[in-house]
């Protein structure tokens, strides 16, 4: 085994050793992925196991896999400005460049998630079935205009922390770019619920009965009270999309002609790593996603969401320790096992320092002291998280680095927390793990982005977002540019900063290349970033964006 | 592929130099390969794909060519090719029929149908699988019964069915009944038949290459009420009546049959096997513990045991009487996060009312604690007295989970440790799982077990013991 490892080790450095350079396209980036071309007849749906995903992807996926010798490689939808293309699992909202693109992502806008105006259910609800039991005990409820949505109470364990939850972390995926429902939380009074002639409960034995008085009783029992007699719970707005089954972590469905990139090489899933992180969605598995099915003249074609949140943010559970180790260590991490075995348990693990914060149980464990943005682990292995390059959690960075306070502060403005400490611990805690991420991916690649050709006079700009988001102050900051001209050697060049933009004059010509060092004193130099400009339809553009290792020689 | 269509954009951009003033300048920018549509929650769709085409193309996303495999991914191939079998094996074989199975059983709800099965009248009655692998003793499978609030509040029912092979039953049911939230009482019964006991001898210097084996039958009566106190603290009163019968001639073990070996001159016939005894005793338990309950609380504190025990066979009352007493003293520190030392010395011994005498499956017998002196098969050890200290480093690997490292000197003596010496001491050492929890206890151990100082503490015994169980 020792042997084999040797060989892939060997494979990968040679490949890394590769110096040859392809040809690229003289074509714009593609911004948009062809993936939503209808056909019929929609999808089957599929069963989502919950107990064999756990065990498959804990044991004996990599077990299988291991022996497959895969070489480790970059995601595939990665477009020539190491951007991912729009499509239907992904589309760019707050980490849209140009800054103008971005600019209608207000906090307020960011804060609303998926909702729209007029979200909110209207009542009379008319609960039409529901589950009384277990952990997530709620109703689906159809409103006084018929618009259907599913109802959660919180349960006892940690009141006010499930709904937030969800309404927080469901709009950092949106503006993030995934598809989610609205979720939102709600204060209602509990007479406006009423039962539907034929609703029915589904209990956690399967068991399916006719709801009664008590079954309604049972849920609103675990909702946290509100002021004036109101109770408090979650209302996830059904999407507007026929849901078919949940999407896996990896590879193609069969049956969907537009879903061609296996899914673990897929950018999008690999660096939600990163977002999941820093939300502490531990529970970022297969049962957590919905394939729905978006109706067209033509037919239709499957859309990919991300659905429930309600882990996040320091979820507990029954045993203590087990809530200590959540998003540093698996439910039954075998890696971890082992090592703590064989090293006799003197490894210090973060699990041993967790204590609750000022905001108490509400945030469970959840804190920034503990973090580590590249050492977070989801409840059990996730098949696309694993294959987390270096670029796929840089280009995530990039888009957590548009969540500014005031995004974040709008955003747990939404969780409508009965205790002011809570809502400033969780901005607090948000914004330092937030600063972890970018202080780890934003420092080693470059963080230069939003490429901007200005023509009067003719440079080019670029954003830092390593002084844009604070990391480094803009007065230690220095560039070195240099720049070549329709292939000739290149030369240095003075670039200018205006705070965070970078600019550097342009030559004339046809190719056009820029590379770009920043660096800080005192700090080691982030690794380099070559721009690569042609003419098209008459105006000098980008082509390619290329961010390197540190260190790495690629003239 | 699809183009966005070129803009031109006069806007008006704030500049800011570093950290002095800030100026405003137009300035006119051209955004041709980077502007996107404006933010919209749902793309357009595309185009339908032509007739025919059962998966549109993968992209070339970003606009370069494939690169040729390198030499280190063309060597890849080999370990691919040369393990292809393994991993055909763990896929097919191994995953994918697990895999289905799982997700069929799953699907059909049959984890409930199997819960409901074993388990009744809203879980308060169910039944569990018991499994002990051990490579010294006979291994068995069995289950666990448990029936909470039995008639009433309170009364729990606990039963354990177990199989190891031929002339291997054991059948136990206990009754306990909380009578307040500090205050107990037990009642339970025990039929044990098992063909694979050892016995090597008495005394601190028996081999373990001299064991042998033997079957014993017990039936048993057991009483006792306990009174829980400060933190881990308990005194326990507890009566039992067992009736042992045993067979010498017990064969199918790499060892010798304890007839065997009484017949080739390795031991004298010990007290009670030919004839079996009845056993009626009362012992009295007080526990003092200074740990904390609750899973994971810490582990530092300070545990004193003593024990007293006095016994008679019924059926030869004139023959055998005695008593027995020890202690223990421990000491543990929780040097953090549940990484505990503990340092512990247990003895005992026993002495026979007058000139009577003590059976031999009643002798002492070091090992009663978790891991001490575990690299012994139980009962290779036999004597009138017995001494051992135990060092013990714990550390957490998991939740209910336990790595432990235990060394332990020890040996069984004469009476009252009248022939205890320093060299006649024997080491154990091992490593092992134990559960954290009471509640599900689970033990992994493999150990090992040496002669005496004086011998030379050549190893001697290896154990190995794996399971589960109530």
């Amino acid at each position: 085994m020792v042997g084999a490892r040797l060989v892939v080790a060997l494979g990968i450095a040679a490949s890394a050793c590769r110096a040859s350079t392809p040809e690229i396209s003289v074509e714009a980036p593609r911004w948009e992925d062809d993936d939503r071309h209808p056909f019929e007849p929609a999808p089957e749906p599929f069963y989502s196991p919950f107990i064999w995903d756990g065990a498959d992807n804990s044991f004996f996926r990599p077990l299988a896999e291991f022996w497959r010798f895969e070489a480790p490689r970059e995601a595939i939808n990665v477009n020539a400005v190491d951007e991912v293309p729009d499509s239907s699992w992904f589309t760019h909202r707050i980490g849209r460049w140009p800054a103008r693109e971005r600019a209608d992502w207000t906090p307020e806008h960011v804060a609303r998630g998926a909702c729209t105006a007029g979200s909110e259910p209207v009542p009379p609800w008319t609960a039409t079935s529901g589950k009384p039991d277990g952990a997530n005990p709620g109703f689906f409820i159809s409103d006084a205009r018929g618009q259907r949505y599913l109802m959660k109470t919180d349960g006892l364990l940690q009141p006010e922390r499930p709904s937030a939850a969800d309404a927080i972390a469901s709009a950092i995926y949106h503006a993030a770019g995934y598809f989610v429902p609205c979720n939102q939380v709600v204060y209602f009074d509990p007479s406006i619920i009423q039962m539907a002639p034929d609703a029915k409960v589904e209990l956690t034995s399967g068991q399916v009965k006719p709801m009664t008085e008590d079954h309604v009783q049972q849920v609103l029992a675990k909702a946290t009270p509100g002021p004036d007699g109101t109770l408090r719970a979650l209302v996830s707005r059904f999407i507007d999309a026929r849901p078919i089954s949940p999407w896996r972590y990896e590879g193609t469905r069969s049956d969907d002609p537009n879903d061609v990139v296996p899914h673990e090489h897929r950018r999008e899933l690999r660096g939600m790593y990163l977002l999941a992180a820093w939300v502490d969605h531990i529970d970022s598995r297969q049962e957590n996603t919905l394939a729905a099915w978006v109706s067209t003249d033509n037919g239709g074609y499957v859309r990919h969401y991300v659905i429930d949140f309600g882990d996040c943010f320091g979820q507990l559970t029954m045993w203590r320790p087990l809530s200590a180790r959540l998003g540093h260590s698996g439910y039954a991490d075998f890696e971890h096992i082992a090592e703590d075995f064989v090293t006799l348990g003197l490894l210090d693990r973060p699990w041993f320092r967790a204590e609750y914060g000022p905001a108490g149980k509400t945030l469970g464990f959840y804190d920034a002291s503990r973090f580590d943005a590249d050492q977070w682990r989801p409840g059990y292995p996730n098949a696309a998280f694993l294959r987390l390059t270096e670029r796929d959690a840089a280009w995530m960075a990039r888009i957590i680095a548009r969540f500014e306070r005031p995004h974040v502060e709008a955003l747990v403005e939404r969780a409508r927390f009965s205790e002011a400490i809570v809502q400033s611990e969780l901005v607090r805690i948000m914004m330092e793990r937030r600063q972890a991420i970018l202080e780890r991916y934003l420092t080693r690649l470059s963080p230069l982005t939003s490429p901007e050709v200005e023509t009067g006079p003719r440079r080019l700009c670029l954003e830092d977002l390593a002084v844009q988001t604070g990391l480094r102050s803009a007065a230690a900051r220095r560039y070195d540019a240099s720049v070549s001209r329709d292939d000739e050697a290149f030369v240095e060049a003075s670039p200018t900063a205006e705070g965070a933009r970078v600019c550097v004059p342009l030559p004339g010509g046809g190719r056009v290349r820029v590379e770009w060092v920043a660096r800080s004193a005192g700090r080691e130099p982030s690794g380099r970033l070559r721009v690569e400009l042609r003419p098209l339809d008459g105006a000098l553009s980008v082509v390619r964006l290329e961010r390197f290792e540190p260190q790495a020689e690629h003239r | 592929m699809r183009r966005s269509r070129p803009v031109r954009v006069a806007l008006f951009v704030a500049i800011t130099s570093s950290g002095a003033s800030t100026a405003r300048a137009e300035v006119e920018t051209s955004t041709r390969t980077l502007a996107k549509p404006a933010p919209a929650y749902a793309p357009a769709p595309d185009a339908p794909l032509d007739e025919g085409v059962e998966k549109r193309a993968r992209p070339d996303y970003d606009g370069r060519p494939e690169r040729p495999p390198s030499a280190g991914e063309v060597m890849l191939w080999v370990p691919r090719v040369l393990f292809s079998p393994v991993y055909l094996v763990t896929e097919f074989v191994v995953r994918r029929p697990i895999g289905f199975v799982l997700t069929e059983i799953e699907k059909a709800r049959a984890w409930e149908f199997v819960i409901d099965i074993f388990t009744f009248d809203d879980r308060r009655i169910g039944i569990v699988p018991t499994f002990f692998v051990q490579f010294d003793l006979r291994s068995s499978v069995g289950l666990y019964l448990f029936w909470n609030d039995l008639w009433f509040d309170g009364n729990q029912l606990r039963s354990n069915f177990a199989f190891g092979g031929e002339r291997w039953w054991l059948l136990s049911v206990r009754d306990r009944i909380r009578i307040r939230e500090d205050l107990e009482t037990e009642l339970g019964f025990v039929f044990l038949q098992r063909p694979d006991q050892v016995f090597a001898g008495t005394g601190a210097g028996i081999r373990v290459e001299d064991s042998s084996r033997f079957l014993e039958q017990t039936i048993e009566g057991r009483a006792a009420i306990r009174s829980y106190g400060w933190r881990q603290s308990r005194v326990e009163w507890s009566a039992r009546i067992a009736r042992h019968r045993f067979d010498g001639d017990s064969a199918g073990f790499d060892d010798p049959s304890l007839d065997d070996a009484i017949e080739l001159g390795f031991f004298e016939r010990p007290n009670g096997l030919e004839t079996g005894y009845t056993v009626l005793s009362q012992q009295l338990l007080a526990v003092v513990d200074s740990r904390r309950r609750g899973l994971r609380t810490s582990g530092t504190g300070l545990r004193g045991e003593a024990r007293l025990e006095a016994a008679v066979d019924l059926e030869h009352p004139g023959r055998a009487a005695w008593m027995t007493y020890g202690g223990r003293l421990a000491g543990f520190l929780d040097v953090g996060d549940n990484h505990i030392f503990g340092l512990g010395a247990r003895i005992e011994s026993q002495a026979p009312f007058r000139d009577r005498t003590i059976p031999f499956t009643e002798l002492s017998r070091p090992g009663s604690g978790p891991f001490e002196m575990s690299g012994f098969t139980p009962g290779v050890l036999r004597g009138r007295s017995s001494a051992v200290a135990t060092v013990e480093y714990r550390w957490p690997i998991w939740v209910l989970v336990d790595g432990s490292l235990h060394v332990s000197a020890g040996n069984v003596f004469d009476d009252a440790l009248g022939s205890f010496a320093a060299e006649k001491l024997r080491l154990s050492y091992g490593v092992g799982l134990r559960s954290s929890d009471r509640d599900n206890p689970f033990t992994l151990v493999l150990a090992f077990g040496t002669r005496t100082f004086d011998q030379g503490t050549n190893l001697e015994s290896v154990r190995f013991a794996f399971g589960t169980g109530f």
